[in-house]
C-alpha cells in the first residue's frame, strides 16, 4: 500500500471523518484556554471540572435528553461553587476543589447506578470518551459552542491576559478583575464539556494541558504559545486517530498517549537546545 | 531636593494659592470590617517629590496606596489627587505592584508588559497605533531597559523587573508613581539603580510614592517619608522623623536598639 492511500483510507468511513472533525475543533479551543490553565496552575481544576460534569452528564441521559444539556450546567455550577467556597469560608482553592470533584463525582456514580440501568451508554464510555461515536449533530454543536468560546476569548483576549499576568495591576486600570476570572472559568467549562466528548473526562487533560505546557517550553508570547499549542494538540489528535484506526485502539487513550508523547519530545528538544 | 511637601497644618491660604498637590488627603480612614486599617490619615505631597511610606506589616502601607488609585474606598475623610477623587484620575496614577502579587511564569516579553500600560483592555486584534509604539518604547527608553524589549519578562532580575512596571506606568502617562514593597526581592545594586531611574522621573517631574521596609538604606534617600502604623505616626525628611520615638511607636523597642544604637 503506498503512502497515499495509507493516509486517505481511514477517511472513506464517515465515522473517521467525524471523528477527525471534532478532534480537530477540540484541538483549536483546548490549547486557547489551556495556555492560560497552565500558566496559572488550574491544571487541577480542568481535571476537577472534567469529573464534576457527571451528576449532570446522568442525569440528562436518565432522562433521555442529550447529554450536552446537563454536562454544562454541571461544569458552570462547580467553578461557581469553588469560588464561592474559598471565598466564604477562606480555605486554599485546591482543597475547595477536591471538595466538590469528589462530591460532585460521587454524586454521578450514585445517580448512576440508583437510575442508570436503562441508559445505553456506560461509565466507561463517559470516562474514556466516544470519539468514533460522534453524530453529525454532536459536530454542528462542538462547532457551535467552539466558535462562540473562540469569539469570547478574541474580544477578552487582553483582559484575560492582564488580570493573568498581573491582577492586581489589572485592577487599578480599571479591569474588572473577578468578572474576567469568571468568564475565564466559563470559557474552561465550555472548552472541558466539549472536549470530553472527544476523549473522555478521563483524559481531559490530554488536551488541555500537555499541548499547552508544551507550548511554554516551546514559545515566549502568548500568542505564539497558543499557535504552538494548536499545533500540538492537532498532531496529536491526527496521530492518535490513525493509530486507533491501523492498530484498533482506543481512539481517546491513543490521542492522549500520542499528546503525552509530544510534551515528552518537547521537552527533550528544549533541553538539548538550552544546553547547547 | 528643594521641594518639601506642604503639610495640612499650613494655614487655609496658603493652600488656596499654592498649586494643586499630587496627593492630598484628610482625615482618611479605611475599615475592613471590624478592622480598622488606617485611621484619620492627613498628609499632602507637592508635584514632583520623592516619598517613602514605611511601617510595619499590617500597617495600611499597601492599602493607602490603593486607596490612591480608587480600588479601595474610603471609610471617611477624603483623597484628591491634583483635586480630583481618584475615581477620575486612574488613567494619571500608575501602579507597581508587589512582586508577590504578579504571576512571573505568564508568557510576556518586557515589551508586552509596558503595553499593558497603553492598552489595558482590548481585544487581540485591537490595533496597537504608533503613538502607542512610540510611547512604549520612549518608556523603555526611560528606565534604561530599551536594549531588553523582547526578552521574557521572567529572565530579568528583580531590580529590571520593577523597572518594566515603572515603565509600564510611564507609558500609560502616568504623573504619580505608586511602588507597593518597591526594593523587595531586589538586590542591593539594583535597588540603586532602581533608585537613581526613580529620583531622575522626579526631577522630570513625576510624583513618587513607594512604600518599603529598607529603613536603613533606602528610606534614607527619600524627600520625606510617612511613618504609618495605621495612623500616621509622623512625617517628614527621614533624619527628622526616624527618631527613637517614632520607630518604637513603629516597631517597638527592639528595632530602636537596632536601627539607631541606642541601648535600652
Amino acid at each position: 500500500m503506498d503512502l497515499i492511500s495509507y493516509i486517505v483510507e481511514p477517511f472513506q468511513y464517515g465515522f473517521l471523518l467525524r471523528a477527525l472533525a471534532v478532534a480537530v475543533i477540540t484541538s483549536i479551543t483546548c490549547p486557547l484556554v489551556g495556555v492560560f490553565v497552565v500558566t496559572r496552575g488550574y491544571g487541577f481544576m480542568g481535571d476537577a471540572m472534567a469529573h464534576a460534569i457527571l451528576p449532570g452528564m446522568a442525569a440528562a441521559l436518565i432522562a433521555g435528553l442529550s447529554p450536552w444539556i446537563g454536562m454544562l450546567p454541571s461544569a458552570l455550577v462547580f467553578a461557581f461553587l469553588v469560588g464561592f467556597i474559598v471565598r466564604k469560608t477562606g480555605i486554599q482553592a485546591d482543597a475547595a476543589i477536591g471538595i466538590m470533584f469528589a462530591t460532585l463525582f460521587a454524586l454521578g456514580i450514585l445517580v448512576m447506578s440508583l437510575w442508570g440501568a436503562q441508559v445505553t451508554v456506560s461509565l466507561e464510555d463517559i470516562l474514556l470518551g466516544q470519539l468514533l461515536a460522534v453524530t453529525q449533530s454532536d459536530i454542528l454543536v462542538t462547532l457551535g459552542v467552539a466558535s462562540l468560546t473562540l469569539l469570547v476569548f478574541i474580544g477578552y483576549f487582553k483582559g484575560l491576559m492582564f488580570v493573568s499576568f498581573d491582577p492586581v495591576g489589572a485592577e487599578v486600570a480599571g479591569i474588572r478583575v473577578e468578572r474576567v476570572d469568571y468568564l475565564l472559568l466559563a470559557l474552561i467549562s465550555v472548552v472541558v464539556v466539549v472536549t470530553i466528548q472527544a476523549v473522555g473526562v478521563v483524559l481531559v487533560l490530554a488536551m488541555l494541558i500537555a499541548p499547552a505546557a508544551a507550548a511554554t517550553l516551546a514559545a515566549q508570547r502568548v500568542v505564539p504559545t497558543i499557535g504552538f499549542g494548536i499545533l500540538f494538540a492537532l498532531i496529536a489528535s491526527i496521530v492518535g486517530i490513525y493509530a486507533s484506526y491501523y492498530w484498533n485502539l482506543p481512539s481517546g487513550a491513543s490521542i492522549a498517549m500520542a499528546s503525552g508523547l509530544i510534551f515528552a519530545i518537547v521537552a527533550l528538544v528544549r533541553r538539548r537546545i538550552s544546553r547547547a | 531636593m528643594s521641594q518639601t511637601p506642604t503639610y495640612i497644618h499650613d494655614s487655609e491660604l496658603e493652600k488656596q494659592t499654592a498649586p494643586l498637590p499630587a496627593v492630598d488627603a484628610n482625615c482618611m480612614c479605611v475599615t475592613y470590617g471590624q478592622d480598622t486599617v488606617l485611621r484619620d490619615v492627613t498628609f499632602s505631597v507637592p508635584s514632583g517629590a520623592f516619598v517613602g511610606i514605611v511601617g510595619p506589616n499590617g500597617a495600611g502601607k499597601s492599602t493607602l496606596l490603593k486607596t490612591l488609585v480608587g480600588i479601595v474606598e474610603l471609610s471617611s475623610g477624603s483623597v484628591n489627587i491634583y483635586g480630583s477623587d481618584p475615581s477620575q484620575t486612574r488613567r494619571m496614577v500608575g501602579y507597581v505592584p508587589q512582586s508577590d502579587d504578579v504571576n512571573w511564569q505568564f508568557p510576556v516579553t518586557v515589551w508586552d508588559v509596558v503595553m499593558m500600560g497603553r492598552t489595558p483592555s482590548l481585544g487581540a486584534f485591537r490595533y496597537e497605533s504608533a503613538a502607542d509604539k512610540n510611547a512604549v518604547n520612549d518608556a523603555l527608553h526611560r528606565v534604561g531597559l530599551l536594549h531588553r524589549k523582547d526578552d521574557m519578562i521572567r529572565s530579568l532580575s528583580g531590580g529590571q523587573r520593577q523597572r518594566v512596571f515603572v515603565a509600564r506606568a510611564l507609558a500609560q502617562d502616568a504623573r504619580v508613581l505608586l511602588l507597593d514593597e518597591a526594593f523587595s526581592g531586589v538586590d542591593v545594586g539594583s535597588q540603586y539603580e532602581l533608585m537613581a531611574v526613580l529620583r531622575r522621573l522626579c526631577e522630570e517631574g513625576q510624583t513618587v510614592l513607594l512604600t518599603t521596609h529598607d529603613l536603613a538604606n533606602m528610606a534614607r534617600q527619600l524627600d520625606t517619608v510617612l511613618c504609618l502604623n495605621c495612623h500616621l505616626c509622623a512625617c517628614g525628611p527621614p533624619d527628622e522623623v526616624f527618631t527613637p520615638e517614632v520607630l518604637e511607636e513603629l516597631y517597638g523597642p527592639h528595632v530602636v536598639a537596632a536601627e539607631s544604637g541606642y541601648t535600652i
